[in-house]
This record gives C-alpha cells, sequence and structure tokens, in this order.
C-alpha cells in the first residue's frame, strides 16, 4: 500500500504516480573480497595505499578486523596487531573494473544502473518488484547473487538515489518504500551521516539541529543563503523535492569473434593464418576506438572435449596486427594441442586507451615502430612464462639485501652511488669455496630495525679462472666466507 | 721526532682530538661523561670534545675528567661545504676565549640552533692559539678530485704549523686509498696528517640509538633515512691496539704531540661582575657600605638594634673576604629600578637570610623580627657563589629583563641555558616515528602510560594494546627509549637565570640565538654555571605579586581607595579565623588540597604562625615526622620539654620539632659541633638527592659529636633519621617568612576585597592552583555576584562594575571580560570594543556591520553567549550569523532581517551548560552534576555535603567530576584525588593496590562514582577509597579539566 506521495511530483501528473524505489549497494570491501574469492577462509587481508613513502590501511576485511586492525592506520602498526596480514596494493583500475562486472550483474535486475566509484552502485528498482513479486523477494536475491561470489555488501531502500546511499552507508539494511517511511527514518537519524562537508554540519550543529529529518523541512531560501546553492540541492534531492537524474550505466566494450575452421587442425602453426584473420579484425576494432587491448583469450575449440584457453597479458596496451601476430605466434609456438582443434573464438573485453609513444605522428596507426621496452618485455614474457621476466630497482641503503629489491619490469630506476657493488646480487648468500680474498674490508653494520639486520664484512675476492665475488664474513661467524655478488 | 714515535709506539699512545657528544643534538649518541670514562678507562692520553659549534658540554666532561684524572682537551667542530670538517681546539684561555667568539658570532648570525660560517672566514682570520684540524670526508664520497688542493693549501698557509690533516678510517673498503691520497696532500701542501676518530658515540653499541638520532634531525623513519646513515658502527672510541692496526704510528704519534701542545683547562676561567656601579673615589666596599646604611636608617627609622648592627657588619665584612661586593650591587641596582617603575618585587631563598639585602631593599624579611642565619646564604667553607632569587610581577618581568640588556649590553649580559632533554613521551613518539610506527599507535602508549610509571611499565602497556612486547622489533623500541630518555633535545632559555659580566660573556662562553626575538642565551646551563664559580641572577617572574598589583588598582578604579602593601593592616583577627577554617582558595602557598586540611588543625594566629604554616606542609617535614608532634604540643595535648638549653635556643620557637632548614642546621652546629659552614654543607647535602648516598658521609661525624656533647646514642640516631627524613623538601625560614608576607596580602584581601581579589586572580590566570572555573565558585559561595560575558557591557579584563537597583550593597559585580572567550582574537575584540565606543550595538547586523568582525571571531561570540542579549539564545545567534542577508541587511528600513525564530528551537540547560564550559571554561548556571542529580541517585550516590553529616567510619558511595590527581613521590604509590558536585568538594585517598585496580579510571576519568569509608578528623573529612567507577560517558560532551601534581 504505497501513501500519496506528499510532494507533488509535477512530471508524474498525468500518469499514475508511480514511486521511485532505489537500491543501493555498497562494497565495502571490493579489492580484498575479489583477491580472496578462491579461498575457503580468507586470512586478514587489508586494502594498502602508498602515502609519502609509508604504506596505510585503506579497508579490512572482516578477520582483519577482528584482531582489531582499522582503517587509517599505518602498515606496521598493522602488522603488530596481526603479524599474518595479507597486504593488498591498491589498484584504481582494477576496481573500477570490478565495480563495473558487478554493474553488469546487476543490470540483470533492472534496467537503471548507475555507478559511484568506488564502491557504490545504484538500481532503480520501481520496474522490477512485480517481475520478482515483492521488494523482499528481489532484494534477497540482489543480496544472494553477489554474497555467494564472495562480496561483502551492505545495502539501503529509499525513494532517491541520494536517500539508498545515505542508508546503505549506515550498513543497517535500512528499506524505505514510501516518502512517510524515509522521513521517518530521517527523523532519528544524526545529521552527521549526511554528505555534507564538516563546516556545514558545523553550523547546523550549533543552529541546534541533531537531525536529518529536522532539517528537511527548512524553508529553500534560508538553506541557500547560509549554505549555499549545492547544500540545498543536495537536501532537496534527498528528500525528492527535487529531481536527481542518473547517467545510466552501459555494459562495456567487448569484442568477440569466433571462427569455425573448415577441416581439424592437428598443430599449431596451420593455426596461423586462421588466428592472423581474427587478429585482424581485432586491430581494426581497436584501430577505429583509439584503443589498446590489455589482454586476449583466444580459445581453442574441441571436439568433443572441453576447449582450451590460452590468455596473453600485456604490459601496456597493445595495438597493430603486426605486434599483436607476434605475441600471439610466439605463444601459439609454445602451445601443445591436447586435441584437434575445430573452431576457434577470440575475446577481448580489457582494453585502454593507446599509449601515445606508441604511435608516431605521421605514421601508420596502430603499427609499432621501434621497439618499445614493453613491447620486448611482452615478448621475452612471451616466450619464457609470465614470471621469468622482471625487473630489479635499485635504493639507497647500506644493507645489500634492502637496496636491491624485485619488481615487474619497466624501464627507468635512478643509477646506483656509492660503494662498488657487483652487478648480480644472488637472492641468497651462499658458502664460497676456493677463493682468495684480494683487499680490504669494507665492514656494513645496519638493518638492525628490520629483518635483515647485517653486521658484515666485505671484501672482493676471485677464483682461480679469474672471476670477480663480492663476498663477506659474517661478524659473528668470522671463519666462513660467503659470496653475495657477482661481479660482471 | 723518531724518538717520540719509538716512545709512542712502544706505549700506545693516543688522544682522540675528534669527539662529538650528545650536544652535538641529533649527532652524537654519548653523555659527554661516558665519553670521558670510556676515554680514561681505554688509557687514552687525553680526549677533546669537539661539539658541532657548541661548548654546551664541555663544563660536564670537565668535571668529570677531573674526577678520573684524564686530559681534557676543548675545541669544536664546524662543518663545511663538500663534507669537508673544521676542528679547533684551544691551547690557553686565549684561544679559548677566541673560538667562543668565534662560535657567537657563527650562531649569532643564524636561526635558533643553527650557526653560520664558512672555511674561507675562518682561514682568512683564524683564531689565535688554536689547534686548527682539517678532515676531509671519504674518498668514494667525492665527486671530484681528491683532496681538494686549493682548500689544504688555503688552510696550510693560513694555520702554519698549527694546522693538522686529520684521516679518519672506518672500514668503509677502501680505507688505503683515502690515506695514501690524504698523506700524499700532507707532505705536498706541508702539513702533518693525524689520526682521529670522527667519534660519535663512547661504545659501538650505540650505534642504534645514534641512528634514531640522525633520523630524528632529520624527520624520516630509518628505512627512509637510507645512506644518510653511517654504514657501520666504527665511529667509537675504540681500543689502542685496535687503532695501531688501523693506522700509521706517525698519526697516532702526532695525536699525542698536538694533546700536548694544549694547556687550557676551564679551571683557568677568570670571571668578574661589572665595575660600573661603583663611583669615582670608592672602591666597591666603601660603596656598598653606604648604600647598606643609608638603606638601614630607612628601615628602622627609630634606630637599629644592636644585634642587627652586629650582623650587618659581620655580613659586609664576610663579603668583602670573598669579594662579592659586585654581585650585591648589581641586584640592589636592578631591585632599584623595578621600584622606580612601580613594578612589585621580593627577593626570595635563602638571600632573605641576609641582613645586607633586607637594608638594600632585595628582601622584606625584617632581621628585628625573625632570626637569620647568614651562612645558609654565604660561607667560606662553600666553594660557591651565592644565589639570590627575585621574584618580580609577572606581566611586567619583561622590562627588568630589557633593563639588564639596555644597561650592561647583550655582549655582557645573557640568558643561562636550560637543556630540554627527552621525557619518556616525547621520547617515545620520536623514535617510534623513526621505527616507522604509528602516530595514532604512539599516542595511545603515551597517553596509557601513568605520569608516574617508570620505564619497566611499558612492555605491561604494549601489552594491554594488543602489541606483543617480546618481538625482536618491540624489543629494540623499549631498549632505545631507555637510552634516549634524558638525552639532550636541545637548548633552550632557562627561566630567569641571568649572567652579566664585565668582559663580554663570548669570551667566557659562546653566546647564541633564543627562539624569543630579543633574547640571547649562553650555552651552559645552571649547574654548569655553579660548577665553574659563575654568579647568577634569578629574575623570577611571580604572578601573584602581578596579581595584587591588579587588585590595588581595580579597589582604587572602583572608588577611589589607594591600597599598597604597606597599607594592609596587620595580624587582622578576622583574616586569621577565615584562614583556620581552610578557606583559602586562591590564597598564595596556603591554597593547596594539603594545606587546606592542614589548616584546621595548625589553626594559624600570627603572623609566625603562617611562617611555619607554609613550611610545615611539605614532604619534608612529613616524611620527617615532624608535622603530628608539633600539632599536639600546639593543642597542648603533649609536653614541650628541651633535653638542653641550647636545644631550647633553636627549637623553641617551633615547640621543640625542626621545621626549618636553618634548624637543623643550627642543631648540627649546637648539638653536633659542626662548623656554620660544615652545617651548610650537610645542608646540601640533604638537597643534593641526585647524588645518593653523601648524607651518610655525615651520619658519623654527627653521631660522634653528640655524642661527645653528652647526649644519647638512641636520640642521637633519632635526630639523625629526622634529618635525614627532612631530606631534600625542608623550606628555609626566610624563604618561608617572604612568602608569607605575600600569603597574609593575598589572605586579607579575599577577606576584606573579595570581589577586587577574584577579578585581579582571573585576570592574572594562569596562576595557582585553581582555575577560573574554580574560582568563579569560590567567589559566588562568598556572596560575589559574578555577570556573564556581553557585547554591550564587558572589556577585555575582567571588570569591577557596580550592582544597580534595589539590591544594591554598595559592593562591586565582576563583570566577565571577553579574554575568556575562547576563539576570540585580540584584534577582534577591540574592533568591537572601539565600535561600541560610538554606541551600544542594538542588533546582530549593527554590530557586523560596525565592527566588522571576521567569521572566526563572530563564532566564538556566538559560542559564549555574549550575543545572547542581541538574538535571544545560541542557536538563533549561529543560525542568523549564517545568514549572509544579515550582515548587508539595511539598517535604515529593515528592523529584522527575515524572522526567523521559528525555525530554530532555544539550547537545553545541558546544551548550554556544555557550550558554555567549551567555550569560557566555566559556568553562571548550575553544576553539571546539578542537571545529573537525578541519573546519579539512580546510581544510588549521595551529595558530597549529606556525605559530611554522615560522621566518622561509616560507608559512603559518592559521585564527583575530576578535579584534581595528585601522586607525592613521599607517600608510597598513595593517589589523592579530588572531586566535585554541585555541594561542594570531596578529598579522595586511594591506596596503591586500588590504584593498580583501577587504573584506567584513575587516569582518564572525567567523571567517577567512589564506594569507600569516611574519615573525619579535626574537621576535616576524607573518603578513603575502595571501588572506583568510572561514568565520564553522562557528561556527553562537556569538557572538563583536571590538574595532575607529582
Amino acid at each position: 500500500m504505497t501513501d500519496r506521495p506528499r510532494i507533488f511530483l509535477p512530471w508524474l501528473r498525468f500518469e499514475q504516480a508511480r514511486l521511485m524505489l532505489w537500491l543501493a549497494l555498497r562494497f565495502p570491501t571490493l579489492l580484498l573480497d575479489d583477491k580472496a574469492r578462491g579461498l575457503e577462509a580468507p586470512p586478514p587481508m587489508v586494502l594498502v595505499v602508498r602515502e609519502t613513502g609509508r604504506s596505510r590501511v585503506e579497508g579490512c576485511n572482516q578477520p582483519a578486523r577482528d584482531m582489531g586492525v582499522c582503517p587509517g592506520s599505518w602498515l606496521n602498526s598493522a602488522f603488530a596487531l596481526a603479524p599474518e596480514l595479507v597486504a593488498v596494493p591498491f589498484e584504481a583500475h582494477r576496481s573500477e573494473q570490478l565495480l563495473t562486472n558487478l554493474a553488469e550483474l546487476a543490470y540483470g535486475y533492472s534496467s537503471l544502473v548507475t555507478l559511484e566509484s568506488p564502491d557504490l552502485l545504484l538500481l532503480e528498482l520501481s520496474g522490477s518488484v512485480r517481475l520478482f513479486g515483492t521488494l523482499k523477494r528481489l532484494l534477497n536475491k540482489i543480496l544472494d547473487e553477489f554474497r555467494t561470489l564472495g562480496f561483502e555488501v551492505s545495502y539501503g531502500v529509499a525513494p532517491t538515489p541520494l536517500g539508498a546511499r545515505l542508508l546503505a552507508e549506515r550498513g543497517a539494511g535500512l528499506v524505505a518504500t514510501s516518502d512517510g517511511d524515509f522521513n521517518q527514518l530521517l527523523t532519528r537519524m544524526p545529521l552527521q551521516h549526511l554528505a555534507l562537508d564538516a563546516a556545514a554540519v558545523n553550523g547546523f550543529e550549533k543552529s541546534g539541529f541533531r537531525y536529518i529529518g529536522e532539517l528537511l523541512s527548512l524553508p529553500r531560501g534560508a538553506l541557500q543563503r547560509r549554505f549555499g546553492a549545492e547544500v540545498a540541492r543536495y537536501l532537496s534531492r534527498l528528500s525528492g523535492r527535487e529531481a536527481d537524474p542518473r547517467p545510466r550505466f552501459e555494459p562495456p566494450q567487448l569484442f568477440r569473434r569466433t571462427l569455425d575452421l573448415p577441416a581439424e587442425v592437428h598443430a599449431t602453426p596451420a593455426l596461423r593464418f586462421a588466428v592472423g584473420r581474427l587478429l585482424r579484425e581485432l586491430a581494426g576494432y581497436l584501430d577505429s576506438r583509439g584503443l589498446g587491448a590489455r589482454k586476449l583469450v583466444l580459445g581453442l575449440q574441441h571436439y568433443r572435449k572441453p576447449s582450451s584457453r590460452i590468455e596473453l597479458g600485456f604490459v601496456a596496451p597493445a595495438g597493430g596486427f603486426d605486434h599483436l601476430q607476434r605475441i600471439v605466434d610466439e605463444r601459439l609456438g609454445r602451445q601443445q594441442l591436447s586435441a584437434p582443434v575445430v573452431g576457434l573464438t577470440l575475446e577481448c573485453d580489457s582494453m585502454a586507451p593507446l599509449d601515445q609513444r606508441q604511435g608516431e605522428l605521421l605514421s601508420r596507426p596502430g603499427v609499432a615502430q621501434r621497439e618499445s621496452p614493453e613491447a620486448l618485455f611482452d615478448l621475452l614474457r612471451s616466450r619464457l612464462g609470465h614470471r621469468a621476466v622482471r625487473g630489479v630497482q635499485v635504493r639507497p641503503q647500506h644493507v645489500p639485501e634492502m637496496a636491491s629489491r624485485v619488481i615487474s619490469p619497466s624501464s627507468g630506476s635512478p643509477a646506483w652511488q656509492g660503494p662498488r657493488r657487483p652487478l648480480w646480487l644472488l637472492p641468497e648468500p651462499r658458502l664460497a669455496v676456493g677463493l682468495t680474498i684480494e683487499g680490504e674490508a669494507e665492514r656494513i653494520e645496519s638493518g638492525w630495525w628490520s629483518p635483515s639486520d647485517v653486521r658484515r664484512d666485505y671484501y672482493i675476492a676471485h677464483n682461480r679462472s679469474g672471476g670477480r665475488y663480492w663476498v663477506f664474513r659474517a661478524r659473528s661467524a668470522p671463519d666462513q666466507l660467503f659470496i653475495h655478488g657477482i661481479f660482471a | 721526532m723518531a724518538e717520540s714515535v719509538v716512545a709512542a709506539a712502544a706505549e700506545l699512545a693516543y688522544a682522540e682530538l675528534y669527539c662529538l657528544s650528545n650536544f652535538s643534538f641529533q649527532r652524537g649518541a654519548s653523555h659527554p661523561e661516558e665519553l670521558v670514562e670510556q676515554a680514561a678507562g681505554l688509557g687514552y692520553r687525553a680526549l677533546a670534545i669537539t661539539d658541532e659549534c657548541s661548548m654546551a658540554g664541555v663544563v660536564r666532561a670537565h668535571i668529570r675528567a677531573k674526577e678520573l684524572n684524564l686530559k681534557l682537551l676543548i675545541g669544536a667542530e664546524f662543518v663545511c661545504a663538500d663534507g669537508y670538517v673544521l676542528l679547533l681546539l684551544a691551547r690557553s684561555q686565549t684561544g679559548y676565549s677566541a673560538l667562543c667568539a668565534l662560535i657567537t658570532r657563527a650562531r649569532r648570525r643564524a636561526g635558533k640552533g643553527s650557526y653560520q660560517i664558512d672555511l674561507g672566514e675562518i682561514t682568512a682570520a683564524p683564531p689565535p692559539e688554536c689547534i686548527g684540524i682539517l678532515a676531509p670526508p671519504y674518498i668514494d664520497e667525492v665527486a671530484g678530485s681528491f683532496p681538494d688542493h686549493a682548500l689544504i693549501q688555503g688552510f696550510a698557509d693560513s694555520f702554519g704549523d698549527h694546522g693538522f690533516l686529520g684521516v679518519a678510517l672506518h672500514c668503509r673498503g677502501r680505507d688505503q686509498a683515502h690515506l695514501q691520497a690524504l698523506l700524499a696532500a700532507a707532505k705536498t701542501h706541508g702539513v702533518a696528517a693525524v689520526a682521529c676518530g670522527a667519534v660519535h658515540m663512547h661504545q659501538r653499541s650505540r650505534r642504534a640509538l645514534q641512528d634514531v638520532l640522525v633520523c630524528i634531525g632529520r624527520g624520516e623513519s630509518l628505512e627512509r633515512a637510507g645512506m644518510a646513515l653511517f654504514p657501520n658502527g666504527e665511529r667509537h672510541l675504540r681500543p689502542l691496539e685496535k687503532l695501531t692496526r688501523c693506522y700509521p704510528p706517525e698519526l697516532l704519534a702526532e695525536s699525542v704531540r698536538i694533546a700536548e701542545l694544549c694547556d687550557f683547562s676551564l679551571d683557568q676561567l677568570a670571571y668578574e661582575y661589572p665595575h660600573e656601579l661603583v663611583p669615582e673615589g670608592e672602591s666597591p666596599g666603601s660603596h656598598l657600605a653606604a648604600l647598606t646604611w643609608a638603606g638601614a636608617r630607612r628601615r628602622w627609622p627609630a634606630g637599629i638594634q644592636p644585634e642587627v648592627r652586629c650582623q650587618i657588619e659581620q655580613e659586609l665584612q664576610l663579603i668583602g673576604e670573598l669579594a662579592y661586593e659586585h654581585f650585591f650591587l648589581t641586584v640592589e641596582d636592578l631591585v632599584r629600578f623595578a621600584r622606580s617603575q612601580g613594578i612589585l618585587c621580593q627577593g626570595r631563598g635563602s638571600a632573605a637570610n641576609s641582613a645586607v639585602c633586607f637594608c638594600l631593599g632585595i628582601t622584606e624579611v625584617d632581621p628585628a623580627r625573625m632570626s637569620m642565619l647568614f651562612e645558609r646564604f654565604i660561607s667560606k667553607e662553600r666553594n660557591e657563589p651565592p644565589d639570590i632569587d627575585v621574584d618580580f610581577e609577572h606581566q611586567r618581568r619583561e622590562e627588568v629583563i630589557q633593563y639588564l640588556y639596555r644597561k650592561y649590553g647583550r655582549e655582557r649580559a645573557a640568558l643561562a641555558a636550560s637543556v630540554t632533554t627527552y621525557r619518556t613521551r616525547s621520547a617515545i613518539r620520536d623514535l617510534g616515528r623513526a621505527l616507522g610506527l604509528e602516530p595514532a599507535q604512539l599516542d595511545a602508549l603515551s597517553r596509557s602510560m601513568a605520569w608516574w610509571d617508570g620505564r619497566d611499565m611499558i612492555p605491561e602497556r604494549l601489552r594491554e594494546m594488543g602489541i606483543d612486547p617480546s618481538g625482536p622489533l618491540m624489543r629494540r623500541f623499549v631498549w632505545l627509549l631507555g637510552q634516549l630518555v634524558r638525552f639532550p633535545r636541545h637548548l633552550s632559555q632557562h627561566v630567569g637565570g641571568f649572567v652579566i659580566s664585565h668582559h663580554p660573556l663570548s669570551t667566557l662562553v659562546p653566546v647564541e640565538n633564543s627562539a624569543m626575538a630579543e633574547r640571547t642565551v649562553i650555552q651552559w646551563d645552571k649547574d654548569d654555571l655553579e660548577a665553574l664559580g659563575l654568579l647568577k641572577v634569578d629574575v623570577l617572574a611571580l604572578g601573584m605579586l602581578s596579581a595584587i598589583r591588579r587588585c590595588f588598582e581595580l579597589i582604587k578604579g572602583f572608588d577611589g581607595r589607594q591600597l599598597d602593601m604597606a597599607a594592609i593592616p596587620a595580624e587582622d583577627p578576622a583574616t586569621y579565623r577565615m584562614m583556620q577554617q581552610g578557606d583559602t582558595i586562591g590564597v598564595f602557598q596556603i591554597e593547596s588540597r594539603a594545606q587546606m586540611a592542614m589548616l584546621p588543625r595548625l589553626k594559624p594566629a600570627c603572623f609566625y604562625d603562617l611562617v611555619i604554616q607554609i613550611a610545615i606542609v611539605r614532604p619534608g617535614p612529613i616524611q620527617g615526622g615532624m608535622v603530628n608532634p608539633y600539632l599536639r604540643r600546639r593543642q597542648g595535648l603533649e609536653p614541650v620539654n628541651y633535653l638542653r638549653p641550647e636545644l631550647e635556643e633553636v627549637l623553641k620557637r617551633t615547640l621543640g620539632v625542626p621545621v626549618f632548614q636553618e634548624q637543623v642546621m643550627q642543631l648540627a652546629m649546637v648539638a653536633a659541633g659542626f662548623t656554620a659552614g660544615e652545617a651548610d654543607q650537610l645542608r646540601r647535602s640533604m638537597a643534593a638527592w641526585k647524588r645518593l648516598g653523601s648524607v651518610t658521609r655525615f651520619r658519623d661525624k654527627l653521631i660522634d659529636g653528640m655524642l661527645a656533647r653528652g647526649y644519647e646514642q638512641g636520640f642521637a640516631e633519632a635526630v639523625f633519621r629526622q634529618i635525614e627524613g627532612f631530606g631534600a623538601y625542608g623550606f628555609p625560614e626566610s624563604h618561608s617568612a617572604s612568602f608569607a608576607l605575600l600569603a597574609y596580602a593575598s589572605a586579607w584581601l579575599k577577606r576584606h576585597e573579595p570581589e577586587a581579589f577574584t577579578c585581579a586572580l582571573l585576570n592574572s590566570q594562569p596562576l595557582g592552583f585553581y582555575s577560573a572555573s574554580d574560582l568563579v565558585q569560590d567567589a559566588r559561595r562568598h556572596e560575589v555576584e559574578v555577570l556573564p560575558v556581553e557585547v554591550n557591557r564587558s572589556s577585555w579584563d575582567h571588570s569591577l562594575v557596580p550592582i544597580s537597583g534595589i539590591e544594591a550593597s554598595g559592593r562591586p559585580a565582576i563583570r566577565l571580560g571577553l579574554r575568556l572567550v575562547r576563539g576570540l582574537s585580540r584584534s577582534g575584540a577591540d574592533r568591537l570594543l572601539a565600535a561600541r565606543e560610538r554606541g551600544l550595538f542594538v542588533q546582530l547586523s549593527d554590530l557586523l556591520q560596525r565592527s566588522g568582525i571576521n567569521r572566526k571571531d563572530q563564532a566564538a561570540l556566538a559560542n559564549a553567549g555574549a550575543l545572547d542579549e542581541l538574538c535571544e539564545n545560541r542557536h538563533q545567534t549561529h543560525w542568523a550569523l549564517l545568514d549572509e542577508s544579515v550582515v548587508t541587511a539595511d539598517l535604515l528600513t529593515d528592523c529584522q532581517p527575515a524572522v526567523t525564530s521559528g525555525q530554530v528551537r532555544p539550547p537545553a540547560e545541558g546544551e548550554v551548560l556544555v557550550a558554555d564550559y567549551q567555550s569560557i571554561g566555566l559556568s553562571l548556571g548550575r553544576h553539571p552534576l546539578a542537571l545529573l542529580r537525578n541519573r546519579l541517585n539512580a546510581l544510588r550516590t549521595i551529595t558530597a555535603s549529606d556525605w559530611k553529616n554522615r560522621g566518622d567510619g561509616r560507608w559512603a558511595r559518592l559521585a564527583g567530576l575530576v578535579k584534581q590527581r595528585q601522586r607525592p613521590g613521599s607517600a608510597k604509590g598513595v593517589v589523592f584525588m579530588t572531586l566535585e558536585d554541585e555541594t561542594g568538594m570531596i578529598n579522595l585517598i586511594v591506596w596503591a593496590q586500588i590504584v593498580e585496580r583501577y587504573r584506567q579510571a584513575i587516569l582518564a576519568g572525567q567523571l567517577l562514582v567512589v564506594n569507600g569509608v569516611t574519615q573525619q578528623h579535626a574537621g576535616v573529612t576524607h573518603l578513603i577509597a575502595r571501588q572506583i567507577e568510572d561514568h565520564s560517558e553522562l557528561l556527553g560532551r562537556l569538557p572538563t579539566v583536571s590538574r595532575d601534581f607529582h
């Protein structure tokens, strides 16, 4: 039984007065849930953001909260409370992508879906309720869908988008299907929960207001003169007095093509031509949009057997037929066919604008000119395997273990300035045999604040064949000599 | 040369010439004493302390070096461009003075804590009689050619035979190359090379702390500091065998040879007070005598008593023998200046033992009325200068200080330094930051430590926070904390210790800039000055003097009466009656909780009683067991008997119980035969509790002396125990008397002019034990009317206003001033007052337009309710202020902008209370607990006034706001607390086990409910706490403030 809306909506004058009903879904631990999806008992995990050289906790999952970790603290302190913590770095792109994927799912329940980064979806449900019977049934279905996928979700339902978001942020599963219900909730809700800046909240508090409901009955002029048009508009939209149109979500770009092969193919070289055709189509698709592919999936269909998938990732968005073909060929070359191939699919759902560097003004677009470092990395990785290609970063530290760090490949890292160091540092020092020390010691005693607490005397040593090594004696065990690095 | 090399090699001799102590802030990791001890232990020939552009640590090193018989060289380090370091070592006093002058120049031209000098400047004019050692950076750290030959040549040309090249080797992998390059350079440029350690710590084990200090200095964590840290811990005082392995023998021998060239010790410093105060034709002694006798005639116009005359003559003679005339003349001049400006001042401390000081007007304690012990002040045996402390009015002390600077010039007058050291909280914060721990957690750790917790409690506190203290990082944290606490952080200026000298100070000790613009500071603190025998005058500020002067001014302003200290009638019975009831909030020296508990028992009825009252309520007499015997004898419950007539003379005035320090000294003299000087040493050893165990030195002497004079063993031992218990905390009688003068004056004013007195105290805040809120409540209890802050009526200061209407009694009321309003700027208030001159404010728009105050000031006034007369209440005011149209309203046409009163509800009583406390720190409405009384009744508590009628021994349950927490070190872990409700105060005693059980509530609680047993005795009621509950959540957002005392 819907109330007659108390606020007169002029554009619905000639229709049956149907209220809008908005559902806000909030995913507070989106990235963490994504990472933990495969695990039955996820460990305590935190989302970290790097800030001025230190890592700060942005969000934590329930196991982490149970151990006393809170958002806002530094990572070191979080580790002090929960040593087995897993720290997940925040990746804006991945977060955006996940939200988009979830929006696609939501699209199945409402034709009006809108995203609010970084972690909120809004669905307009008034059209869908009838399809599912009752609101309660619809809500349960939606929540189930997301929860079974492993995502933590809090929700709120209200007649306006801002209202739904407000209720979702409260996290208490509040549902207000009519203006009357919504107003009732708001009369007891402290105004600190409004998405207003501190100055406005302070102004209201100082004037004696405590609850959101009290604000909604204030004349618009009075609000505007004191807090500006923004605030007045926000409150109007929250209560539904003013419309709050939202951009509709459209499902993202997807390239998907299939190709049936005229005859069974038993060896990969024979696939080359067909794959090339698909790639050419893809290149064309990308080129016309100025995009590059971040990920490709090549599916090989077999007769009466499940299809094989070959996934390829690119360090930088890749476009250009030649480049794509070279990478795919390289990869295919390594592939063992488990069965004869009868069809191919090429799918690309992850695209991004093409890097400027990759094209020059007068060249044909999409054709890679010089070998960029990224292209080289892609090639090496497809030849040697993803994990075989890494980068080394150099940092100014006395302790050798702390001075070099393995990262994903990139070009550019500041040069080392300091005492002589070998080109190649062994991951673990090894006992030295048959080496003669030349020259004097370099004593390094540092790193006591970290796991790499080092007290060593380093020397340069050579073996009979003239190879030069960086060796040390630990101050606590001086009779043993270890190799730590090799000079070029 | 060859002989010395052989000899040196045979004896393994070395002198460390490059050594930093922790007075090179955030670089050195050992105390000067530790460095001296280590060097002596290792058998070094000599040690130089060469802090960075500083002499701040040398006195401590000097004292320790004398004790250990180690030769100490004095020098300084200057860090120049490109990593080159120059050391200068003083060869003689001339060299030392020149070095101090150089440091002064370098520091005075830079901001506080930094210095500015470059090598070129020094080589252009090298200080005379100084050794220069140039230490180039490590060969690996230099990009261009190594070493810089132009630089070295310039240095060699300038320093000649006294210039050396310093070679510092620390196992960095290219030591040989570095050494060879420098040896070659030395040969080329004709300077000798010398080994030096670039020592930053006394032992290798301090390297972790040294790393932390560097990080603190850079404001970075250890991770980020990277290469800014030293690569290893070699920069410590190394054993001789190790050094011989590192350096060629000639370089080591050179260090010894250089040390022998230096022959300066701080003992050689000569120091004189300014001469100019002595007029032509007079000698210091004659001039001082003239001033003294003139003063004596002024003080005693009726004639000088023979004993007093005798005393003055003796003092003048002793002053002459010890050559302290200039010191007295300087202080007399200063006090005369202050009086001429109408600034209230009074000497205190041991100087009040001097009749000469009384004649000169430095102190106010009359030798005719009080017995004096001059040896307490100056004696031949004391190898120390006297200490004169003078209190000036707090508000005007700056004028006095500027007078000193003007008269003697900045070269000859400067403040002593005070070394700010790390305390537990600051150490936790800085150390934690360096280790990369998070600020919020460090804060939580700091706060969870009670101020009395030792560092051994830290693991426990960590565990309470859920952090495992046995993990490697936390163990290191606790260990490093122990080292860091009490390390110097920086120099700041001493509160008022002035050093004045005849010759420029910079020839004695370097002078640097202080944080305040018009101040300069020497690099030594008062302990250093005392150790070296330099005189200082303490120019202190006493808030009560300002308050008393303000009180006089207020009275004059209100009804024209002219009062001053002399006009206050002495021995007023009404005043003493008030004191006897313990009604002394706001009264100087007798307002503390302990004092108020003692007053009804001691019942002072005359001036001398007050002198005793002030001195007896202190840890010394309490611990020594003097208090109860005295009280019993005073009440006639115990007979007073003196074993001997000589004892009677000493102790008669305090009924046979030693209360004052001088009595203890006199006892030692008459009962055990100590000379005056020895007795003074006994007193000082009691006071020097930092160096424990020295009192026992005197034990035998005292007991033997007493036995020799026929006293019994038991009695002698009891006396010694009393003296020991007396310890550091006994008051000198003269000091107590100076304070009693002020205590009486303030008590008289409180009794007879309560409005002016309270108003003056409020205008002198911060002052004393009580907050503005307490003072106002006390005043209202005494039927003083207090009026709220209002824009149309208040001044900046609190003021006295007449009460009009039928209730007029001729007494004034106190109008609270705008200064109380938190967040109101002085300039805003001035604008308001200026606009008000032209007419009172009629509406809010009127006020806003005419005064033009900014938003922040508007909000501050609104919060305080100062605009309520224009806008009805605070909510209306805030709502109206938010509206822009209010400011621009046309006053002629609109009477009032669109009526907004319907939109906003008036504040509830509790909201007004909270706003009052948040904005002016007090409320003229009901007490917060009056509003909560229903809730408190539901918790089954009673009020304070009901409780006091219950009687001794009864169980009681009370609720109150925490006003004071006190944990005297002498009380074995007992905490005294004062709670307050709307009917009065509650005194709590919490035994140590109860403290531990309810720690959190005691440390942090604002509103407590306490179960306990009543103890009522001689008019004083206490509650012995058994259970404590924290109900602070009932207060909501009410801010409360409690004072914590050690």
